[in-house]
């Protein structure tokens, strides 16, 4: 139990209350968006120190505050690398056509080829994707932390499930999609 | 609607990001769409395959670091919050001695901050220190750490079921919060010694109804989640019971 005497030193106890119980939001969001482990540490680490030493900025939500450091973080970390600035994609195709049912998704579907077909995801895909979908932000909450119009989150999503239902499909037995 | 138009907004509507009209739209069109309907399902379907996918929780080695820094950060802190302190007082004190007795800070900030707290315990899920339901298992353990006696009350008959106690530090005042729940509503009754004599004021704050007052020596203030009206009637019943039990 936190004892009052701490109190006086008033952003230590805040920081504890409004950021410190988003740690595994944090870690979640550094993990997915970086290519290893090893990596998500280390933007983790920094992100938090980050947090940390700027407290004083945070005005608002705190999850939102420490995912947005913890993207920004990752951006950064990670902007030499050419595979995930290629903002070039698959083309538009419409992938929602070849459709397959419920039920034959969850048959195709492990988790490991799941991660692997998030983790493909480019970069500004991936985000919004584990946001949505891992951290169940709304959309106007993913367009504060990512730092783009709700439209352009709109966008991104629909284009990330495109893909992901491509790889999806690619994976289902035929005999299990609907014929179309 | 057609369905390029639908398709582009189906996944909106899965996630309930879409207006009543739209939605309403949406619904239409893919009644009528075999294509836009079988969509749905594999939208549905792939949004549960995603989600899942693995939550990766903090691991052990890094909370212990994180923790680590924040303690270490903290202490240096505290070094320089103490110097702040010092000169903040020597100004404190100059700036009284110039100006003279002036009157109260503006409630209004005492009344913010009292929302901010509830506000704050909400999102931090931190509503309690002590969890209890027992008068006097709350009561012993504010004891030790209030200048004042805070109320602690039972209304249990009434509908407003005691659930705990945490501390506050509220218009730089030390003050108790008790815990009260009320269908599905938690309210916080923040109080602390006041010489004052104000009267009842109801306001609403960020969605929070709220009420203040001053009592035999105590500067109340409610705040809660629930309806103007069901905060009206237990204001009622803290008041009634300051005057009568005390």
């Amino acid at each position: 139990m936190r004892s009052w005497r701490s109190e006086s030193n008033r952003d230590q106890p805040r920081f504890d209350r409004e950021v410190l119980p988003h740690l595994d939001s944090a870690y979640n969001l550094a993990r997915w968006l970086a290519h290893s482990e090893h990596e998500a540490n280390s933007i983790l680490r920094d992100a938090w120190q980050s947090a940390l030493e700027n407290i004083d900025q945070l005005n608002a939500n705190g999850r939102l505050w420490i995912l947005t450091i913890v993207r920004n973080t990752a951006h950064a970390a990670m902007s030499s690398r050419s595979d995930d600035l290629s903002a070039i994609f698959f083309d538009d195709p419409d992938v929602f056509e070849s459709t397959t049912t419920e039920a034959s998704f969850m048959i195709a579907a492990d988790q490991d080829m799941v991660a692997n077909f998030i983790t493909e995801l480019p970069l500004q895909f991936r985000e919004v994707i584990v946001l949505r979908e891992l951290e169940h932000l709304s959309y106007s909450e993913i367009a504060e932390v990512v730092g783009v119009p709700m439209g352009t989150v709109m966008a991104r999503l629909h284009r990330a499930r495109q893909r992901l239902m491509q790889r999806l499909s690619d994976r289902v037995p035929e005999e299990h999609k609907l014929g179309l | 609607m057609d369905c390029k138009e639908s398709r582009s907004i189906l996944g909106a509507y899965v996630d309930g990001e879409l207006d009543a009209r739209s939605v309403l739209d949406v619904e239409d069109h893919t009644r009528a769409c075999p294509n836009c309907s079988s969509t749905l399902v594999s939208l549905r379907g792939m949004k549960q395959v995603v989600q899942s996918a693995t939550y990766y929780r903090a691991p052990e080695t890094i909370v212990a670091v994180t923790q680590e820094k924040v303690r270490t950060q903290s202490r240096f802190r505290q070094v320089w919050k103490a110097l702040f302190f010092v000169s903040a007082l020597c100004v404190a004190a100059i700036g009284g001695w110039m100006m003279g007795r002036r009157n109260q800070p503006p409630r209004v900030d005492a009344n913010t901050e009292a929302v901010a707290a509830h506000l704050r315990a909400l999102m931090a899920n931190h509503l309690l220190d002590i969890k209890s339901s027992d008068q006097s298992v709350v009561r012993s353990w504010f004891a030790g750490k209030l200048d004042f006696v805070p109320p602690v009350d039972s209304y249990k008959a009434d509908g407003y079921a005691l659930m705990g106690g945490r501390m506050e530090f509220i218009d730089g005042h030390r003050s108790a919060v008790v815990i009260y729940g009320h269908k599905n509503h938690v309210i916080d009754v923040i109080t602390y010694p006041s010489r004052e004599n104000e009267k009842l004021t109801q306001y609403s704050e960020r969605g929070f109804s709220a009420a203040h007052w001053t009592s035999r020596g105590l500067d109340y203030s409610l705040v809660s989640g629930l309806n103007r009206a069901d905060l009206h009637e237990f204001v009622d019943l803290v008041r009634a019971n300051a005057y009568s039990a005390r």
